[in-house]
C-alpha cells in the first residue's frame, strides 16, 4: 500500500499547486482589470481578494470537490485525535482501562448468558422445542409433574399436528458395551427414527438414525457419541460400518456425531424399532419432546394438549391424576433451573452497574477533558473550521478511545471466558451449551464498546461547540467551565459511581458472608471422602424389601472388604446432601401440640461412622436394633428443640411419625449432633433416624467412607458392585461431593463474579472520586492561593476543597445503600442463613467504601496546600 | 449598496454548473474569463463569485464534462484553461432541454411567458 500512498501524495502536490497557481492566476486577472479600470494596486487587490473570498476557504473547497479530500481530512482528523490521546498518556490509558474494564466483564458475562440461555442447543429451531409432561394440579412443583409417557400416550399426543410442527421421542437408559470382553456401562439413548433429521446436526462421521433405520426388522444400527468414540474406539477412523456389541445385540456402527450434540446425554444413539401403531399398552416409557409451530401460542398448546389427555384419563386412569392440565415445557426451561437462571441475570444486572460506573467514568474525563481544551476548540472555530468538523473531531477523538477499550475489552472477555469455563457451575444448564467468546458475543462487545462512549462522547462535544467562540478566545474558559453546568454534572457522575460501586460491594460481600456462613456448618466429615453408590435392581425386585435389604447388605460387606473403604452400610437417603422422605413428628405425650415436619431416613448401624455422625445424647441405632425391626429412633437436635419447646426429657419419649401415609410409634433413644442435612448452605432440617428395617422405605443407597478421597474408589467400587452383586451391576456411583457442588456451584459462581466486578467497580470509582477532586483542586487554585495569602489555615483549606468529595461520597453511599436493600432481594435463596440486612455486610462495606473514598478525596485536596500563593495569582 | 448588488440574483441549486457549460461552448476560457463571462453576459445579474466556480469547475472536471490545461492569456498569463469535452456538449444539450421544459413550466404557472408580457 505505500507506493500507493506516495502515488497519491505525488498526485496530490501536484494538484495542489495547479490550485495556488490558479488562484494565484486569477487574482493576478482581477488586479490588472481593475488597475485598468483606474483603480490603485493597493485597491484593486483587495477588492479581488475580498471577491475571491478567501484563498483558503475556496482551496478548501475545491478540495472538497475533489472527493477524496472528505477521507484526506478524516485521515487527518484520526491522526489528530490518535496524536491528541497520544499526548495525554494518563488520560488515554485511564479511559480505556475503565472502558475495557466494564466492556470485558460485561461481555464476558454476556457470553454466558448466550451460551446458556440465548442458544445453548445445536438443534434446529431449539427454541420451539418442548417436553409434554402431565401436571397433577394437587400437587406443587416438579413432584406434581410426570414427564415420561408411554408409547400408547404418545401416539396420542402425535396426532396433535395443527399445534406442532414435529415430534421427538426419546428414551435413555443405561447399557451394557461389550468391548473385546470387557464390559462398558454406556448411556444409551432410544431416539424416533425422524428425530436426528429433526435435530439437523450434521455428522461427524458417517450418517445419523434415519427413519429406515425404525422400521421393525430394519438392521440393528447405532451412533457414537464423539467422546464414546474416543474413550471405548480409540478414535478409529474406520468405525464406521463395523460391529459392536451392545446389551448382548450385535449393531452396526453408522455414524459418530460431534461432542456438542449431547441429546440426552447419550454415549449412543439406536433407533426406536418399537412397533409404534401396535403399541397398544401404556409400556415403552419415552419422554415426548414437539417443536411447537411458528407463531403458536403456548396456552393453545395447553389447551390442547389437555383435552387429549382427558380423554386419555378414561383409559388410563393410574396414570392421570383427576385435576390435571397436560403442558408442554420449553427444554430450555427445562434444562436452566430457575436458580442458575436467577443466578445469570442477577450477574448480568451487577456487570451492568460495573458498566455504568466505567462509562461514567470515561465520560467524566471526558467532560474534564472538554473544558480545558475549550481555547483550542474556539480557536479552531475562529479560524473557519465548521461545528461539524469540531464535533467530529472529538466523535473521533472518542471512537478511537472505544476502539481502544473494545480491543482491550475484548482481550479481557477473551480472558474471562476462559477462567469461566473453569469456575462454571457443573451441570446448571444444558450438556450442549458452549461459552465461549464467539462472533456475536465478540459483536456485542464492540458495539457496547461504540455505543457507550458515543452516548457519552457526544454531550461533551456538543457543549464545547454550542459556546461562544469569542469567550473561548477571552481565556473565560475557567468562570465559563464552572457556570456552564458541565460541573454538576461531572458531581452527579462521580456520586452514582459511589451509589453503584456500594451496591456492588454489598452484594458481592453478602454472598461471601453467606458462602462462609454455609462453611462455618461443621458437615462431621469431608464431604470428599464419601462416595454414594445406589444400585438399579431388576424391576421385579423393587417390590420385596427383604430381598432389596439382603442384597444390599451383600453390597456393603463386598464393598467393607475393599482396600480404602472406612466404613459401609445402606441408607435410605445421602446422608449431608438429602435429608431424607418428608414426613411429621408427634410426641405421643402431647399428641394434641402442634406437629413438626421432618426429614426421615432408614439407617443400617454403619451409617453412624460412614456418614460421620456424632451423638449429643443416647445412643445410635444398633445391631439389635436392625436384626428385630425394633421401633427406635434417633434424632438430631433441631428436632430435639422444636419438641422441647413441646415439653418433657426427651429419650425414653415415645413419638409418632408419619411418613408416606403411614403413622408408627417410635421410641427415642438418642440424639445427634447438629449437621447439615439437605447440603450445606441451608438450613439444618429436624431429622429423625430409624432402623432401616422398621420402616418401608422406598429407596437404598451404599454410603460408603473412604480413608482418602472418594474419587478413587469410585472405579473398583463400580467393578466389585456389579461383579458381586447380583442386580446391581448398574450401580450409579458418585461422590457425595457431586450432590453437594449441584447447589455449592452456582453460589460460588455467583459470589466469586460478583466480588470481582464490586472490586473493579471500587477501583474505578475511586479513580474518578480522584480525577474529580483533581479537577476540582486544580479549578481552585486561584481561589486557595487568595485565601492562603489572606491567612487561610491549612485545616481550612483542606476542609473548603474536600468537603465537595465528601457530600458526593455521602449522597453516593445514601443512595447506594437504599439501592442494595431493593436490589439484593434477588439473592433471596442464595442467602440462606444470612440476612438481607446483615449488619456485619454493611457496616464492613460502609467502612470500607468511606476509608478508600476518603484517600481519594484527601490525596488530590492535600494538594492545594502545596499551593504557593504568589504563584497562583500570577498565574492568572 | 449598489443597484447591481440590489437586483443580484441567487443562482439556483445546479445552474451554475450548467452556465459554465454554456459560458465554455465557444472554446476554452480560464476560471476568471469564465466569472467574468456569466457577470457580463447576465448584465451583472448573475454574480458568480469565484468561490463558489472554482469549485463548480473542479466537479466538472472530476466528472470529465471539462477538461483543464495550462496556456498563456491575452495578457501573456499563465492560467487554467478549461474546454467542453464531448461528454460535457451531450451534458450541456440535455441540461438546456431540461432547463427550457422548466422555464415554460414555471412561466405557465405564474401566468407570464418568458420574458414576454402578460398572457
Amino acid at each position: 500500500m505505500k507506493w500507493m500512498d506516495r502515488f497519491r501524495e505525488g498526485e496530490r502536490s501536484r494538484r495542489e499547486k495547479d490550485l495556488r497557481d490558479e488562484l494565484e492566476a486569477h487574482l493576478r486577472a482581477a488586479v490588472s482589470e481593475r488597475m485598468a479600470r483606474g483603480e490603485s494596486r493597493a485597491d484593486a487587490e483587495a477588492s479581488a481578494k475580498r471577491e475571491l473570498g478567501g484563498t483558503l476557504r475556496v482551496s478548501e473547497q475545491v478540495r472538497e470537490a475533489w472527493g477524496w479530500t472528505w477521507l484526506e481530512t478524516l485521515r487527518g482528523d484520526f491522526r489528530y485525535g490518535w496524536r491528541n490521546l497520544r499526548s495525554t498518556k494518563g488520560f488515554t490509558a485511564t479511559a480505556i482501562l475503565a472502558l475495557s474494564l466494564g466492556v470485558g466483564c460485561t461481555t464476558t458475562m454476556f457470553s454466558v448468558l448466550y451460551g446458556v440461555l440465548i442458544d445453548p442447543f445445536p438443534y434446529k429451531n431449539a427454541d420451539r422445542l418442548a417436553l409434554i409432561s402431565v401436571f397433577d394440579l394437587e400437587k406443587q412443583g416438579e413432584g406434581g409433574r410426570r414427564r415420561e409417557v408411554s408409547l400408547a400416550e404418545a401416539r396420542e399426543y402425535q396426532k396433535l399436528t395443527d399445534v406442532f410442527e414435529g415430534f421427538a421421542n426419546s428414551a435413555g437408559g443405561l447399557a451394557v458395551l461389550d468391548r473385546d470382553g470387557t464390559a462398558y456401562q454406556v448411556k444409551i439413548v432410544t431416539v424416533g427414527g425422524d428425530v436426528f433429521e429433526r435435530l439437523g446436526t450434521p455428522a461427524l462421521l458417517g450418517r445419523g438414525i434415519v427413519p429406515r433405520d425404525a422400521e421393525p426388522g430394519s438392521p440393528l444400527v447405532a451412533v457414537l457419541g464423539e467422546v464414546a468414540w474416543q474413550k471405548y474406539f480409540g478414535g478409529d477412523p474406520g468405525i464406521v460400518g463395523q460391529t459392536i456389541r451392545v446389551d448382548k445385540q450385535v449393531r452396526r456402527v453408522i455414524g459418530v456425531v460431534p461432542k456438542r450434540f449431547a441429546w440426552f446425554t447419550g454415549d449412543m444413539w439406536i433407533p426406536d424399532q418399537s412397533d409404534f401403531v401396535s403399541a397398544a399398552n401404556p409400556k415403552g416409557i419415552r419422554l415426548l419432546q414437539a417443536w411447537l409451530k411458528p407463531g403458536v401460542k403456548i396456552a393453545r398448546v395447553n389447551e390442547e394438549l389437555t383435552a387429549v389427555g382427558t380423554r386419555l384419563q378414561a383409559a388410563y386412569p393410574a396414570l392421570y391424576p383427576k385435576k390435571m392440565q397436560v403442558r408442554a415445557i420449553y427444554s430450555i426451561d427445562d434444562l436452566v433451573g430457575p436458580p442458575f437462571r436467577i443466578t445469570l441475570y442477577t450477574l448480568m444486572g451487577a456487570v451492568s452497574l460495573l458498566l455504568l460506573i466505567a462509562c461514567s467514568n470515561v465520560a467524566n474525563m471526558l467532560l474534564s477533558r472538554a473544558t480545558t481544551r475549550y481555547r483550542e476548540i474556539g480557536v479552531r472555530m475562529a479560524l473557519g473550521a465548521s461545528r461539524f468538523r469540531i464535533v467530529r473531531q472529538l466523535l473521533i477523538e472518542a471512537l478511537l478511545l472505544a476502539v481502544g477499550g473494545a480491543v482491550a475489552g475484548s482481550l479481557l472477555a477473551y480472558g474471562g471466558v476462559r477462567g469461566l469455563q473453569v469456575g462454571l457451575p457443573s451441570r446448571a444448564f444444558a450438556n450442549e451449551s458452549v461459552v465461549a467468546m464467539n462472533l456475536p458475543v465478540l459483536l456485542f462487545a464492540i458495539a457496547l464498546a461504540i455505543f457507550t462512549v458515543l452516548l457519552f462522547g457526544l454531550a461533551p462535544a456538543w457543549q464545547l461547540v454550542k459556546r461562544d467562540r469569542i469567550d473561548s478566545l477571552r481565556g473565560v474558559s475557567r468562570a465559563a467551565g464552572d457556570a456552564s453546568g458541565s460541573n454538576w454534572l461531572r458531581d452527579v457522575f462521580a456520586g452514582v459511581q459511589v451509589a453503584m460501586s456500594l451496591v456492588l460491594m454489598v452484594g458481592a460481600t453478602l454472598l461471601m458472608r453467606s458462602f462462609v456462613g454455609a462453611f462455618s456448618a461443621d458437615p462431621g466429615l469431608d464431604p470428599k471422602t464419601v462416595a454414594i453408590a445406589a444400585p438399579v435392581f431388576a424391576k421385579t425386585d423393587y417390590n420385596d424389601a427383604e430381598k432389596i435389604r439382603q442384597r444390599m447388605d451383600e453390597a456393603g460387606r463386598v464393598v467393607r472388604a475393599l482396600p480404602g473403604v472406612r466404613a459401609a452400610a445402606q441408607s435410605s437417603s445421602a446422608p449431608i446432601a438429602f435429608g431424607g422422605v418428608p414426613g411429621e413428628v408427634t410426641t405421643v405425650a402431647r399428641r394434641s401440640d402442634k406437629t413438626v415436619h421432618i426429614l426421615a431416613t432408614g439407617d443400617d448401624v454403619g451409617v453412624f461412622d460412614a456418614a460421620g455422625y456424632r451423638m449429643a445424647q443416647g445412643q445410635w441405632i444398633t445391631d439389635s436394633d436392625v436384626a428385630g425391626k425394633r421401633r427406635v429412633a434417633v434424632i438430631n437436635q433441631t428436632l430435639a428443640r422444636a419438641l422441647d419447646a413441646v415439653g418433657a426429657p426427651l429419650l425414653g419419649q415415645q413419638i409418632e411419625l408419619s411418613v408416606q401415609g403411614k403413622t408408627m410409634e417410635y421410641e427415642l433413644v438418642g440424639v445427634l449432633k447438629d449437621a447439615p442435612n439437605v447440603g450445606l448452605r441451608l438450613p439444618i432440617q429436624p431429622a429423625i433416624h430409624v432402623p432401616v428395617t422398621a420402616f418401608p422405605f422406598p429407596s437404598r443407597v451404599l454410603v460408603v467412607r473412604a480413608d482418602g478421597p472418594a474419587d478413587k474408589l469410585l472405579e473398583p467400587l463400580r467393578r466389585e458392585l456389579g461383579r458381586s452383586v447380583p442386580g446391581a451391576q448398574y450401580a450409579v456411583v458418585q461422590p457425595l461431593d457431586y450432590f453437594l457442588e449441584l447447589e455449592i456451584g452456582a453460589h460460588r459462581f455467583a459470589m466469586a463474579l460478583l466480588g470481582i466486578f464490586a472490586f473493579a467497580g471500587l477501583t474505578l470509582t475511586l479513580i474518578g472520586l480522584y480525577g474529580v477532586m483533581s479537577y476540582a483542586v486544580a479549578k481552585r487554585t486561584y481561589e486557595v492561593g487568595i485565601r492562603m495569602a489572606l491567612g487561610a489555615r491549612a485545616q481550612q483549606v483542606i476542609r473548603l476543597v474536600a468537603m465537595r468529595g465528601a457530600v458526593i461520597v455521602a449522597i453516593g453511599m445514601a443512595a447506594g445503600l437504599a439501592g442494595s436493600a431493593a436490589a439484593w432481594r434477588v439473592l433471596g435463596s442464595f442467602l440462606g442463613r444470612t440476612s438481607l440486612y446483615d449488619p456485619v455486610t454493611y457496616g464492613a462495606v460502609i467502612a470500607g467504601l468511606a476509608v478508600t473514598a476518603l484517600a481519594a478525596i484527601l490525596v488530590p485536596a492535600s494538594r492545594a496546600l502545596r499551593v504557593d500563593p504568589a504563584q497562583a495569582l500570577r498565574h492568572e | 449598496m449598489t443597484q447591481v448588488d440590489k437586483n443580484r440574483i441567487e443562482l439556483l441549486q445546479g445552474t451554475l454548473d450548467m452556465l459554465i457549460l454554456q459560458t465554455l461552448r465557444w472554446g476554452p476560457l480560464h476560471g476568471y474569463a469564465i466569472t467574468q463571462a456569466i457577470r457580463m453576459g447576465s448584465d451583472e445579474v448573475l454574480q458568480v463569485e469565484s468561490g463558489s466556480a472554482y469549485p463548480a469547475l473542479h466537479r466538472l472536471e472530476k466528472k470529465g464534462f471539462i477538461r483543464a490545461s495550462w496556456g498563456v492569456t491575452e495578457n501573456r498569463q499563465r492560467a487554467r484553461f478549461y474546454a467542453l469535452t464531448a461528454k460535457g456538449k451531450k451534458q450541456l444539450a440535455a441540461e438546456q432541454a431540461k432547463w427550457s421544459q422548466m422555464v415554460d413550466a414555471i412561466a405557465a404557472l405564474m401566468g407570464r411567458k418568458p420574458g414576454g408580457e402578460r398572457v
